[in-house]
This record gives structure tokens, sequence and C-alpha cells, in this order.
């Protein structure tokens, strides 16, 4: 920001207008004058191609004094306040003219913090088909059931949002529960081997499939398969110490933060160390051999050290999506935020 | 005191005729335009600062799509009064 003194005013009015410079230097003494005498006597003043000054009256409240935190009463009092005229808002907006809103999904307004998550379960989900479905119909069983419900569904739902990076994984999905779907269509519909077992899970589960068609069954079959993936993920998930890592066809970066850590939000921890070899963290070259720094506690648990640096990587891709005015930006200001020591 | 009182009582102080001081607040204006249009700013002895800033994108509630939107970034023109105009209106009655 440029501060225009008023000599250049006083030089820009005389060369426009003619007069001399005594006079224009007048002209800019006198005009705040006018308004603030007329702040006083009427309390509105309208300046043709400026604005509006107003006077407002702002009631008594409580406050406290900033150096003693003892309780005072700030008295009733005006202030000034003052509206630009809209054609210069415009003008002075003129570069963000064309930008428009952009609709939010509404878990994504509500929650406040969402955007980064999408990524997670699809990593997941692409180690999953390995194992056969039998098999993971069966483990669900034992194992901590509440925290799946929410997390599958939400991923399917965001996916759609967003169609450059979800569409392959989307599809592939759907390949998946349709295999499934078709293998226990064969084995009889027998669901009591799951139905019975997690304590809350299935109420969730049923209340919305009941009212609506197959399709949505199959999101139901779907639950189970990836409560068995996580877990493993998470035992794996710290790196003890850093190493070298060469990106396979297809990987993301975060991709790579749920292989690592099992947890793909931390994926900027690994930007954050390479960030010289990769300029644009959405196109990652596959070849390319990245260090995958250490993790000194894990996804759930991080240690102080971590949390700085996680924070750091989400303000490096905050200042770069934010040079690029891009409409992400927040995303990364949200995580920068949540990771903060 | 609207935009033709202010414009008089301009014309009286500079003692030109109120034509004169048309042109005169036009050019004036303009010229703030320009300025503030370059991310300018400028500051008025014992009156206040003019000053452009920019407003981050933004989550909320749009009251008329009835729906939660990413505000886009956007530039805005600010005052802000001088210690001295700010305590010198303070105690005024306002009708």
């Amino acid at each position: 920001m440029e501060k225009i003194s008023l000599q250049e005013l006083i030089d820009a009015i005389t060369k426009a207008t003619g007069i001399s410079k005594k006079e224009a230097d007048d002209l800019l003494h006198v005009f705040p004058e006018i308004i603030e005498e007329g702040l006083k006597k009427d309390g509105v003043v309208k300046v043709k191609g400026l604005g509006t000054f107003k006077l407002k009256r702002v009631a008594a409240r409580a406050g406290r004094n900033m150096q003693t935190g003892e309780r005072v009463t700030i008295p009733a009092h005006n202030k000034v306040t003052f509206t630009p005229e809209k054609d210069m808002a415009e003008h002075v907006n003129k570069d963000f003219k064309y930008l428009t809103y952009k609709e939010l999904g509404e878990k994504e307004a509500s929650k406040e913090k969402p955007e980064k998550k999408p990524p997670a379960p699809p990593v997941q989900k692409q180690e999953a088909p390995p194992p056969t479905p039998v098999k993971k119909e069966e483990k669900p069983t034992p194992k901590a059931p509440p925290p799946p419900p929410e997390k599958p569904k939400q991923p399917a739902k965001k996916g759609s949002f967003n169609p450059y990076w979800y569409i392959p994984i989307v599809l592939f999905i759907i390949a998946v529960l349709l295999v499934i779907f078709y293998l226990r269509a064969c084995q009889d519909e027998e669901p009591p081997a799951f139905k019975p077992v997690p304590s809350e899970q299935p109420v969730l589960k049923q209340a919305e499939p009941a009212e609506d068609t197959a399709a949505l069954k199959e999101e139901e079959v779907q639950e189970p398969v990836e409560e068995v993936v996580e877990e493993p993920v998470e035992e794996i998930s710290k790196v003890q110490e850093p190493f070298n890592y060469t990106i396979e066809r297809g990987e993301y970066l975060y991709q790579l933060g749920g292989k690592f850590y099992g947890d793909s939000l931390l994926w900027v921890l690994i930007y954050r160390e390479n960030k010289e070899i990769l300029d644009d963290p959405e196109e990652v070259a596959t070849g390319k051999t990245l260090v995958i720094p250490a993790l000194e506690g894990s996804a759930g648990n991080l240690t102080r050290n971590d949390s700085v640096r996680i924070s750091d990587g989400y303000r490096i891709l905050y200042e770069y999506y934010g040079a690029l005015e891009d409409a992400r930006t927040s995303r990364f200001y949200w995580g920068m935020i949540r990771y903060r020591p | 005191m609207n935009a033709r009182e202010f414009n008089n009582a301009l014309a009286e102080k500079l003692d030109i005729t109120q034509d004169e001081a048309a042109t005169l607040i036009e050019t004036m204006t303009d010229i703030f335009r320009k300025s503030f249009g370059k991310e300018g700013s400028i500051t008025f002895q014992n009156f206040g600062s003019f000053s452009t800033k920019k407003v981050e994108p933004r989550k909320g509630y749009s009251p008329i799509l009835k729906k939660y939107v990413l505000f886009p970034p956007k530039r805005v023109l600010e005052f802000s009064p001088s210690e001295k105009l700010k305590d010198e209106v303070k105690s005024i009655n306002l009708k």
C-alpha cells in the first residue's frame, strides 16, 4: 500500500484544473474542515463522488481496562462511519469484480473445517481389495466399530463436489461395491452375520437403507469393509526415521500421507520437506524421489514438534494458494489453525 | 449536510462560485478515485485517513440464497478518523 502525500495530490489537482498551488493547498485543507463542521452540525455529510460520512451512536457497554483488568463502563458516545459511494466502491474493487460466491455443501459449511478429509478414505479403499469379501465381513465383529459409520459416508458425498480428483476413486469404489454385492447375493443374503455385532452402528445404518433402494444397500455393505482396513493402517503409521521414497504412477501426496502416517491430512509434512522439488502440490510427477520426514508421535497423538511442522506446512500452502487467489486457500488456513500447537 | 450544502460551503470558504466549487470537487474526487484504484492511501492531518483493504474470502450464510457459500475476496475503501476527530465528535447530541 502506497501512501500518497498531500503534495502529490496538490500537484495532480493543479495539473487537472489549472488553479494555483496555493489554491489547491487551500482546497485540501478546507475539505476536511467542512466535513468536520458538517458532522458536528448535522451528523451527516454527503460528498458527491466520494461517499457519506455519518455519526453513529454507540450505546454504553461494559468493558475492561486493558492495563489493570479492572471493570469499567464505556460511556455512550458517537463514532464516525464512512460509506463510499457505489461508483467509488466499484472502482476500488475492480480487480475482484468478476468473482462470485461458490456454494458449499451442507456438511462442509456446518463443520467449518472439512475439505481436506475426503482424500483420506479413498487411499485406504485402494488397499482394501486384496482380502476377500468373506473375510472382511467376519473381521468387523471383534474390532471397534464406533468411528466408521460417519467416515465412509462423508467422502462419498463430498467426493462428488470436486470431480477432478474423485472420479476415478468413485468409479473404483462402485466397482468394489458391485463385486461385494454380487458375492453376497450369491451367498444368500444373511445379514445377521454382522447386524447384531456392533452396538450403535446398525441402528444408524438400517434407518437409512430401509427407506431407500438397492443403491443405498451398497453403502451398507461398504462400511464394514473399511473398518477392517483402517485399523492396520493406524498401526503401520509411525515413521520413525526419514527415508527416501519414489513416487509410483498415480500417487498423490495426500495418499502418501495416509500410507505412511495413517492420516492423509499430514501430507503437508511431505510437501514441506520437498517443496524445492515439487512446485505444484497437486501435480506430483511419477518417478520423483521424495524424502519422507519422520513423525515423532503418531497420527492420533502428535508431539509438539510435529504440530509445529504440520502447521508450518499448512502455512506454506496457505501462502501458495493465497498468492494464486485460489478459493481453496481457506482450507489451508483451517489446517494452520487446527494443528497449531 | 447534503451534497449541495457541502458544495456551497466549499464555495463560500474558498471564495469562489458554486459552479467552480462543483468542478473542483469533481476533479478532486476523481484524483482520489485514481489513487484508491492503485491501492494508495491518503491521510489528512487532524482528520483521518482513507485506505483500501483486502477482505479475504470467507465462508458465510447467504440469506438470499439460503445456503452456505464461500464469498470471494474483495477490496474495500475504509476511512479511519484521527484521534482528534474521534474525541471531538464523541459527545455531540444527535437528534
